[in-house]
């Protein structure tokens, strides 16, 4: 039965076109249409209210889901930046912090060491050796600067490697042996001009021939403006 | 005429088939789809596939990142609009991102148009190959709402876009049941009361 009560009647009219009506219910609605012309004209109005809101709100939900979809991609956009930046920054500050801190490992050091153990240990038990006393002079003072060096007395080891260094006899590669202990001993002194004086002499000095990494060259010249700097 | 549920669908279930992949059909049947969860999925998916072809093409064609967004939200709506409306013709030798394409290459080169700048050499061909442009109906039905009262658009806006029942809004604006159902068919007719003055 068609309802009198116009509240009941849009109802009705709402549940036809949603199709929520029973085919009874259709045959007597279609019925109504067919015989009315005022309740057809209603119904149609409302029907095309109803269509022009549901695409609206279909054309608000479709602006809705592209405006998140592109705030997304920025933002992942601007999170990816940001990540990759502070990956560079981490990195940089790793890098720093290595270079500023890392002791410089001088690469034969720990064949200098056995190297002149070796002969001071002779020395000291008396046997003979095809040493001259003066190459005896300079392994006994270079081991004790290592051994210095390696006992956290830096001062002690530059007393001995600056004698060392005077001396004019030594072959290059012991020359820059002695030299690049004597760096090590000053930035570890915290005296980073010394160190400086006497890389500028290694830089004059002509082809190295002690092998020194290029890591521990980087460090070396990065401590000294490091401990310049903080000065 | 008062269209009968069944015929009341929307034409875009109708068309061609079979020579759309299962995923661009499925994208397709999604974005014919009322129901806003299904249609949003959809409409986001389009436009990670918009986005890409957008960007190919702007940043290939005198274009910077910043024009991207614009071109394709035009482009997602026009697609989207084409097919609703059914006008997407669905061609045996035209994927979906071939036609994706060709939307968005011809919405640049009308901005390129605009601005009258760099010659479109590259671009050249597709001019022939103008996309129909898209109604302008929703725009239209937008102004026609903004019409409305403010009561009006706040009920209709939440029953229709937000999802809202009659009862929850009842409750929200603070009025009965009853009410509330006959402010929004009230509020309804009222629309189409300003529609029809407007087509006349």
């Amino acid at each position: 039965m068609r309802p009198t009560d116009q509240l009941q009647q849009w109802e009705w009219i709402e549940a036809y076109y949603q199709n929520k009506l029973s085919t009874d219910e259709r045959l007597v609605f279609e019925q109504e249409l067919a015989t009315d012309a005022q309740f057809r004209q209603t119904a149609l109005r409302l029907q095309t209210a109803d269509r022009a809101l549901r695409d609206l709100s279909l054309d608000y939900t479709v602006r809705k889901a592209i405006r998140q979809e592109l705030a997304q991609g920025r933002l992942f956009r601007r999170l990816r930046l940001g990540r990759v930046v502070a990956a560079g920054l981490v990195v940089i500050g790793l890098g720093i912090t290595y270079l500023t801190f890392d002791r410089v490992d001088l690469q034969t050091y720990r064949d200098d060491v056995m190297l002149t153990q070796r002969y001071r240990d002779l020395d000291d038990t008396g046997q003979e050796t095809v040493m001259t006393p003066q190459q005896r002079t300079f392994y006994r003072d270079f081991f004790d600067a290592q051994a210095f060096l390696a006992n956290g007395q830096p001062d002690m080891a530059i007393t001995n490697l600056e004698n060392l260094a005077r001396v004019d006899s030594l072959r290059p590669y012991f020359r820059q042996a002695v030299q690049w202990h004597l760096i090590n001993a000053y930035l570890l002194n915290n005296q980073p001009d010394n160190a400086e004086a006497t890389l500028l002499l290694l830089d004059q000095a002509g082809a190295p021939v002690y092998p020194i990494h290029l890591t521990d060259r980087l460090k070396v010249w990065w401590q000294i403006r490091w401990q310049k700097l903080i000065d | 005429m008062l269209l009968s549920p069944a015929i009341a669908e929307y034409e875009c279930e109708s068309l061609i088939r079979s020579c759309m992949t299962s995923q661009d059909l499925t994208l397709y049947e999604d974005l014919c789809s009322e129901e806003p969860r299904r249609l949003e999925a959809a409409t986001r998916l389009l436009t990670r596939r918009v986005k890409t072809i957008a960007l190919r093409i702007v940043m290939g064609n005198s274009g910077a990142r910043s024009d991207v967004d614009d071109l394709v939200q035009d482009t997602v709506l026009a697609v989207w609009q084409q097919m609703k409306s059914g006008r997407y013709e669905v061609r045996h030798d035209t994927p979906l991102d071939a036609y994706l394409t060709a939307v968005v290459r011809n919405k640049w080169l009308k901005t390129l148009h605009k601005r009258s700048t760099i010659a479109l050499t590259d671009l050249s061909e597709s001019i022939a190959d103008e996309v129909p442009p898209e109604h302008y109906r929703l725009s239209s039905l937008e102004e026609t709402f903004a019409q409305l009262g403010q009561a009006c658009q706040q009920l209709l806006r939440l029953f229709y876009w937000e999802g809202y029942t009659l009862d929850e809004i009842a409750r929200r604006i603070g009025i009965s049941m009853d009410a509330a159902k006959m402010r929004k068919f009230r509020c309804m007719l009222r629309l189409e009361e300003i529609l029809r003055t407007k087509k006349q």
